[in-house]
C-alpha cells in the first residue's frame, strides 16, 4: 500500500514538474512587454486599448501591458523608477530628456529594428528638432509635433478697429493690434503665461529669441546662444509689448489664459494646439468659422523667416532584451491609424499628411499646425544635451519673470540670463 | 537606583534608542555628508568641501529672512486668533458648538487642499475675494493677491487659516483646566476683566502657550504644500522659503548636494530657534 502510494506521488510530482517545465519553456517564447504614455487614463485607453488589441493579436508572441500614470505623477517618480530598474518598456518621453541622467543609460537605440519607411515619414525639421548629435542611433521616436501658433479673438479685433480677417503676420503687427486692444476697448493685448514651474515662459520669451536669432537657445554644449545682438532685439521687442500683457502674468499659466481669449478678456494668445479642445468646447469643431476665436500662422520677426516653439513627444525604449518587440510596438504606434487615433485623443496636431484626410483633420486651423511642422524652422525645448534638462527652465524662468515684471530691462535681461544658463552647465562640468 | 534596575532600563530602553538613532540619525548622517559631496558632472561621488554652499551662498540670506517672516508672520498671529477665539468659546453661548466645530474644520483640510482653496480665493479674474471687492465697490482693478510684492502676505494668511485652529484645540482645552473660583477671587477684589486677564488666564496659560508655540514653529518652518501649490515659490523667489528651495535643487536642478546643503541650512536654523525658545522658558521658570 506505501508502495503504491509513493509510486502515485512520485508520478504526481514528475508530472507537475515536467508542467511546469512545459509552461516555462511556453512563457520563455513569449515576451511580455509595459506601455506607458503619461496622461488622462480615459485619453490614453481610448486609443491604446484597441491599438494593443490589434498588435497583439497580429503579434501573438508579445504581449503588452498598459501602464497609466499622470504626467504629474510621472515627472515626479520617473528618477526613481529608472533608478530601481522598474520602468516601463516603451515610454512616450521628452525630447529633451534624452540626456536626463535617470533615463540616458536606459534608452535602447532602435535603429536596427525600425522600418527606414517609417522613419522617412517624419519630416525632416522634427528630426533636426530631436538631434542631439553626440548619440549615435535612433533613441527616440517623435510622435506628436506641437507647434506654436497664434490664437486671436476676433470679435476683439472687431471692437478695437482692427480687422479680424487679417490677423498679425509680423512682430509690428502683433505690436500695434495688441495696442490697439489695450487702448481702444481695456482689455489685454496678448496673454502671456509667466506661472512658476510650468516651463511656461522660458518657451514664450524663447520662441521670440529663436525667431530672431534662428538659432536653438542653448549650443551643443549647452552654452547660451542668445547674447548676441538678435537676443538683445528680441527681448527689446518683448519689452515694448509688455504693457499690453494681463496684468500680474505670473499668477496665469496657459489653461488659466485659455477661457480668458474664449472669453474675449484676452486680444491675443500664443499656444501649441492644446487649447483647441476649450474652444471647441465652445463653438464646436469648426470654431474657427462659428465662433470668435481664429488661428494663424506665428507673426514673423524682422528677419522675415519662419521660425516657431516646437516642443515634440516620442516614443523610447528602455531595455535592451524586449527591444526587438519594443521597436515592433513602437512601429506600430506610429501606423498612420494609431497615430490619427492617439492625436485625435489628445488634441494633437498631424504629424503625417495622410491624417489631414480624417474628418476630424478637416478643419483649416489643422492646416495651419500642420504647414507650420513642414514649412517652419523648429526650435523647442532646451537642455536636450544636458543631464538636467529642468535646471535650465528652473534658472531661466526667474530672470524671465523679473522681465516680465519689469525688474529689470531687456539688458540686464539677456546677461542674468546668459549667466543663468551657464551656471547651470557649469554645475554639470 | 540600584546598578541592576539601571541596568534593565536601559537594556529595555535600547530597541527604542537603536529604531531612533535609525530613523533620525541614519537621515541626519546622510544628510550631513550628501551636503559636502557631488552630484553632478565629474565631481560626482566626489568629497567636494564647501563647494555646494558656494553655489547657494547668494540666495541664503533672502531665503532665511523669507522663511523667518513666513514662520513668524504665520504663527504669531494664529495664535493670537486662536487665543482670542478660545476665549469667546469658553463663555456660554447659543450655537456654541457649531461655531467651535467650525473654528476646527481648516485644520482637517490637507495642505494641499488649502493651496488650491486660497488659490482659487485669490484668483484675479473669478477669485471669491476679488469679485467681493469688486462687486461692492471696494476696488475698481482686481487686486493680483499672488502678485510678487503681495504673495508672501497672501500665503501668510491662508497658513494662518490652517495653523489657527491648533492653537484654538490647545488654549481652548487649557481655559478649561483655570480654577473659576481663581475669577471669582479677583472679581471680588474688584479686578477688572483684562486684569484677570493679564493676572489669572495668561499666566494659567504659559505652559500651553510655549508647547504650542514651539510645535507650531517647527511645523510652519518646514510647511511646503500651501507655498507649493499657491505660487510654487515664486514669483522670483517672493515665496522660496527653504522647503521650497530644497524642492528647487533636488528636482528642479537634481541636485541632491545642494538639496542638502539647504537642509543642513534649515536644520541650523530651526536648531538657533529652538535654543532661543528653551532658553526663554527657561528664564521664566527661573
Amino acid at each position: 500500500m506505501k508502495k503504491t502510494l509513493s509510486l502515485a506521488l512520485a508520478m504526481i510530482l514528475a508530472f507537475g514538474m515536467l508542467l511546469g517545465c512545459t509552461g516555462s519553456a511556453f512563457a520563455a517564447e513569449q515576451t511580455t512587454i509595459s506601455v506607458l504614455r503619461p496622461g488622462d487614463q480615459d485619453k490614453v485607453a481610448s486609443f491604446m486599448e484597441p491599438a494593443v488589441e490589434a498588435f497583439e493579436a497580429a503579434n501573438p508572441d508579445i504581449n503588452v501591458e498598459i501602464v497609466y500614470d499622470s504626467w504629474a505623477g510621472w515627472i515626479q517618480t520617473y528618477p526613481t523608477k529608472f533608478e530601481a530598474d522598474t520602468q516601463p518598456d516603451v515610454i512616450f518621453w521628452w525630447d529633451n530628456k534624452l540626456h536626463d541622467s535617470s533615463a540616458h543609460d536606459k534608452l535602447v537605440n532602435l535603429e536596427p529594428y525600425l522600418s527606414e519607411e517609417m522613419v522617412a515619414k517624419i519630416p525632416q525639421g522634427v528630426w533636426d528638432l530631436v538631434d542631439t548629435g553626440d548619440m549615435d542611433g535612433l533613441y527616440y521616436v517623435p510622435s506628436s509635433v506641437d507647434t506654436f501658433v497664434l490664437y486671436y479673438n476676433k470679435a476683439l479685433f472687431e471692437q478695437a478697429g482692427l480687422d479680424p480677417n487679417a490677423p498679425p503676420t509680423t512682430w509690428d503687427e502683433l505690436l500695434a493690434a495688441a495696442k490697439a486692444i489695450k487702448e481702444n476697448t481695456g482689455k489685454t493685448g496678448v496673454g502671456v503665461p509667466a506661472i512658476n514651474g510650468a516651463e511656461v515662459l522660458q518657451e514664450f520669451v524663447g520662441c521670440f529669441i529663436n525667431q530672431a536669432t534662428d538659432a536653438p537657445i542653448l549650443d551643443a554644449d549647452s552654452m547660451p546662444l542668445f547674447e548676441t545682438e538678435q537676443g538683445l532685439e528680441a527681448l527689446k521687442f518683448l519689452e515694448q509689448l509688455w504693457p499690453y500683457v494681463q496684468e500680474s502674468p505670473t499668477e496665469y499659466g496657459r489653461g488659466e489664459l485659455r477661457p480668458l481669449i474664449r472669453d474675449g478678456e484676452v486680444g491675443m494668445l500664443i499656444e501649441g494646439p492644446w487649447a483647441i479642445s476649450t474652444m471647441i468646447g465652445a463653438w464646436g469643431a469648426d470654431f474657427t468659422n462659428d465662433g470668435d476665436v481664429g488661428i494663424a500662422e506665428l507673426p514673423v520677426g524682422p528677419n522675415g523667416k519662419k521660425i516657431t516653439w516646437a516642443g515634440t513627444n516620442g516614443w523610447i525604449a528602455t531595455r535592451e532584451e524586449t527591444a526587438e518587440a519594443s521597436a515592433k510596438f513602437i512601429e506600430f504606434l506610429m501606423s498612420e491609424e494609431v497615430l490619427k487615433a492617439h492625436h485625435i485623443a489628445y488634441g494633437s496636431g498631424p504629424l503625417y499628411a495622410a491624417e489631414l484626410e480624417d474628418p476630424a483633420f478637416q478643419y483649416d486651423y489643422w492646416k495651419t499646425f500642420y504647414n507650420e511642422t513642414q514649412e517652419y524652422a523648429l526650435y523647442g525645448m532646451i537642455g536636450k544635451n544636458s543631464a538636467t534638462p529642468a535646471a535650465y527652465y528652473t534658472a531661466l524662468e526667474e530672470v524671465w519673470q523679473a522681465f516680465v515684471l519689469g525688474q529689470i530691462g531687456a539688458e540686464d535681461a539677456l546677461a542674468m540670463a546668459a549667466d543663468a544658463a551657464e551656471a547651470v552647465t557649469a554645475r554639470n562640468a | 537606583m540600584k546598578k541592576l534596575q539601571r541596568r534593565r532600563l536601559i537594556i529595555s530602553l535600547l530597541p527604542m534608542a537603536l529604531l531612533l538613532l535609525f530613523v533620525y540619525g541614519y537621515s541626519l548622517v546622510n544628510v550631513g555628508t550628501s551636503a559636502f559631496m557631488g552630484f553632478t558632472g565629474s565631481s560626482a561621488g566626489q568629497f567636494v568641501g564647501l563647494k555646494n554652499f558656494e553655489l547657494i551662498k547668494k540666495d541664503i540670506p533672502d531665503t532665511v529672512w523669507i522663511t523667518i517672516v513666513w514662520t513668524f508672520g504665520s504663527v504669531i498671529p494664529a495664535m493670537i486668533m486662536g487665543l482670542a477665539l478660545a476665549i469667546i468659546c469658553h463663555r456660554n453661548f447659543y450655537g456654541k458648538k457649531a461655531v467651535v466645530s467650525m473654528n476646527l474644520i481648516p485644520y482637517a483640510i490637507p495642505l494641499i487642499i488649502v493651496a488650491s482653496c486660497w488659490r482659487f480665493v485669490y484668483n484675479p479674474d473669478f477669485g471669491v475675494l476679488n469679485v467681493f471687492l469688486k462687486e461692492t465697490g471696494l476696488v475698481e482693478k482686481s487686486i493680483t493677491f499672488l502678485g510678487f510684492d503681495k504673495a508672501l502676505g497672501s500665503v501668510i494668511v491662508a497658513r494662518i487659516w490652517r495653523a489657527m485652529p491648533f492653537a484654538f484645540m490647545n488654549y481652548y482645552s487649557a481655559l478649561t483646566t483655570i480654577p473659576s473660583e481663581l475669577y471669582e477671587a479677583a472679581a471680588i477684589d474688584g479686578a477688572s476683566s483684562s486684569q484677570s486677564f493679564f493676572h489669572i488666564t495668561l499666566p494659567n496659560l504659559r505652559s500651553v502657550t510655549t508647547s504650542t508655540l514651539l510645535v507650531l514653529t517647527v511645523w510652519t518652518f518646514m510647511v511646503f504644500d500651501i507655498i507649493f501649490g499657491m505660487t510654487g515659490g515664486g514669483p522670483i523667489n517672493a515665496t522660496r522659503t527653504l522647503p521650497m528651495r530644497i524642492y528647487q535643487e533636488m528636482f528642479g536642478m537634481k541636485n541632491l548636494g545642494t538639496a542638502s546643503a539647504w537642509s543642513l541650512i534649515a536644520i541650523v536654523v530651526l536648531v538657533v530657534i529652538t535654543i532661543i525658545y528653551w532658553n526663554l522658558i527657561d528664564k521664566e521658570e527661573a
